[in-house]
């Protein structure tokens, strides 16, 4: 297990790092949307929002590979990059996860904020701007590290596709090298430093969001 | 000379259920403009469900509510719109914006409502916040005030909209003792201001010093209404007497 | 355009069911032992021995850091001597990995229940144990067991990941009728559809349970 293989499976744990980043920031922005529908009042919206949740949550992340591997070129005549198929999934994936997150930190504020917002005046729409978002993405933001932390182990998936990434590395140094140890327990070093880092930051950025009683 | 005010609040035959629950029975209540009103009764006896009613926080079946003219209808978004550019509230809890400092909850909604800029609307949260005797928490977030002036923020917030109605709900029931009087002063400071006030609490002090009239409500209607002496020196009720002994004790 | 022809695929059914059994045996094998196991690490993370405590709070936070993929290769592919098959090297790997998740919702339940505990102190007159046995019990179990049952539909779509040591559970065979007889689409739709009836059927099974034995007392 040489510096050099080392090298590479960092060079590899930087591209997992990327896709991931890529993919949660678009799933953020279309989860966001889909919680809109999904605490809608349109009945159909609802209904379509929950279906979409549904059928990303509960089925295996490896088929959705799949299916989009296969089906970009089959049904929409793209041939792209195994990359690009794992942050499509990703993105999608993790849309529906961050879709309920939002959806519960709405939930989670109470009905008195929305109470005096409306009887000052406020409508539905500017309630949520000013009153409720900025109170939901505070308690958003310990499961959405969490999301992230989830997608990027899952990103190892990737490598089953094709996606050139940590863990295809891996598997790749594996059946040169015969060293499963090593090369596997690097791998597992470095996820294990990535995400147990990440969960950190997230700590931290919870710590410096938070209002404090300056009287304390 | 025509010293008659107007009628501000007219409430009539108001019923309203919750699911099988008949929570208001039939009220019928006038107020003026300028006048003081405080509701007491038990719990559970409709008060805050009352008050709640005059902005459209609470739906009725049936009897009607007309504020400054308009004819309040909960289904009509419109309706209830005009009405809350009207009537302002005050909540037990507060209900502060705990994401933003005392001076931006006040200049919010004048500013995102009425459109007033930036600078216009913290003058006018500056005035009230020194009228409320806050000025010097203008930059502190809700976490780090007391009760006493979270609920001064919470007045100066809905005063900000220049409301014709004050309405409050139990505005001290969730105070300490201590600081129960000053909230209590900078209400008794708005009604020297004028302003068309209708108060649910229990402080009978208050309502002495202040009120013009003061309603009992029991179990959904109004059981007995009158000045304060005439309630509280001369209750014709039985109901009312065992309420008024119990809370003087 | 392309047409969707699952007649085509229909054919391999035999392989399908023989490949749900084994996702089947997979999931439930390890749903049984990462309970077990999670028993286990949840009371040593809560024990006020440091060693015991240090260990289970290191085998919590190796196995939730470390992807399920990358633990299915180590338990398969590094000699300790012993050469597992792949089916049971896929049971370890996500007993192990389960096990990790399902101690950090049973010691938040142990936790909560010693909250309760305080909460309730003031009490209704009830002596302790009726306390703990009508109010505090029921009710943390019911936030436990939901959680449960969201970690048991994790097993399930994670017995999926198995099959890139060529054990032949449902996704195996899929990828292996998908290269042969490029009828890819077909199979993976397919293969999704029962993914999310084992899925539901899952959640579905361990609702009723929650609602039969878990029923709110009327003392809450």
């Amino acid at each position: 297990m040489t510096p050099m293989y080392v090298l590479l499976l960092l060079k590899g744990a930087v591209v997992s790092l990327k896709v991931c980043t890529l993919g949660i920031i678009l799933g953020c922005v279309l989860g966001f949307f889909i919680s809109l529908m999904r605490i809608s009042k349109m009945k159909i919206l609802n209904m379509l929002s929950l279906i979409y949740i549904e059928l990303f949550r509960d089925s295996p992340l490896l088929i959705q590979l799949f299916l989009f591997y296969y089906g970009l070129p089959i049904f929409f005549n793209l041939q792209v990059s195994a990359q690009v198929v794992v942050t499509i999934v990703i993105t999608l994936n993790s849309s529906a996860y961050i879709a309920e997150i939002f959806k519960s930190a709405i939930g989670g504020i109470m009905k008195g904020q929305w109470e005096a917002s409306y009887s000052l005046g406020l409508s539905h729409l500017k309630s949520l701007r000013y009153v409720i978002l900025p109170q939901a993405f505070r308690i958003a933001i310990p499961p959405l590290i969490s999301e992230f932390v989830g997608k990027l182990k899952a990103s190892s998936l990737g490598s089953v596709v094709g996606f050139v990434e940590i863990t295809r590395l891996a598997a790749m140094i594996r059946s040169i090298t015969y060293s499963a140890f090593d090369v596997l327990g690097v791998t597992a070093a470095i996820y294990f430093v990535m995400c147990y880092g990440l969960s950190r930051l997230g700590s931290y950025l919870e710590k410096r969001l938070e209002i404090k009683d300056v009287n304390k | 000379m025509d010293m008659k005010s107007e009628a501000m609040i007219i409430i009539q035959c108001l019923q309203k259920w919750y699911g099988d629950l008949h929570v208001l029975k039939g009220i019928d209540v006038s107020i003026n403009k300028g006048e003081v009103v405080v509701i007491c009764g038990v719990s559970g006896s409709g008060k805050s469900t009352l008050i709640r009613c005059i902005n459209g926080l609470e739906t009725f079946q049936k009897g009607t509510i007309t504020i400054d003219g308009i004819s309040l209808d909960t289904n009509n978004r419109k309706s209830v719109r005009e009405v809350r550019k009207r009537v302002g509230i005050v909540f037990q809890n507060f209900n502060l914006f705990p994401h933003l400092t005392a001076i931006e909850n006040i200049t919010l909604a004048p500013r995102q409502v009425k459109g007033l800029s930036k600078v216009e609307a913290e003058q006018r949260a500056i005035e009230l916040l020194n009228q409320m005797g806050v000025s010097d928490k203008t930059k502190s977030y809700p976490i780090s005030l007391s009760g006493g002036q979270k609920q001064r923020v919470a007045i100066a917030r809905s005063l900000a909209m220049d409301p014709m109605i004050m309405l409050f709900d139990e505005p001290t029931s969730a105070l300490d003792p201590e600081m129960i009087k000053e909230v209590l002063d900078a209400m008794i400071s708005l009604t020297q201001k004028g302003m068309t006030m209708i108060v649910v609490t229990h402080e009978m002090g208050f309502a002495k010093s202040v009120a013009n009239k003061v309603i009992f409500l029991d179990e959904g209607v109004i059981l007995e209404e009158g000045t304060p002496q005439e309630l509280f020196l001369n209750p014709k009720q039985e109901r009312t007497k065992e309420f008024l002994r119990h809370i003087l004790t | 355009m392309y047409i969707l022809q699952f007649g085509q695929v229909l054919k391999y059914n035999y392989m399908l069911l023989s490949g749900l059994w084994v996702t089947l045996e997979l999931s439930i094998l390890t749903m049984f032992f990462s309970l077990i196991l999670g028993i286990i690490i949840a009371i040593s993370r809560i024990s006020k021995n440091k060693l015991l405590s240090a260990f289970a709070s290191g085998y919590i936070e190796f196995f939730r850091n470390v992807p399920l993929l990358i633990i299915i290769y180590i338990v398969f592919y590094v000699d300790i001597g012993i050469n597992f098959t792949p089916f049971v090297a896929g049971v370890i790997a996500l007993t192990l990995n389960s096990a990790a998740f399902e101690a950090e919702i049973i010691r938040g339940g142990l936790k909560a229940i010693a909250k309760e505990q305080i909460d309730s102190a003031q009490s209704l007159g009830l002596s302790k144990f009726q306390m703990y046995r009508f109010i505090i019990i029921p009710y943390v179990m019911r936030i436990v067991w939901t959680a449960l049952g969201n970690q048991a539909v994790d097993i399930v779509l994670g017995s999926s990941v198995v099959s890139v040591i060529t054990c032949m559970e449902l996704t195996y065979f899929g990828m292996n009728i998908a290269v042969n007889k490029a009828r890819a689409i077909e199979i993976f739709i397919i293969l999704l559809i029962i993914y999310l009836s084992l899925s539901l059927s899952v959640s579905l099974i361990l609702r009723i349970i929650k609602r039969i034995f878990l029923k709110p007392s009327e003392l809450e």
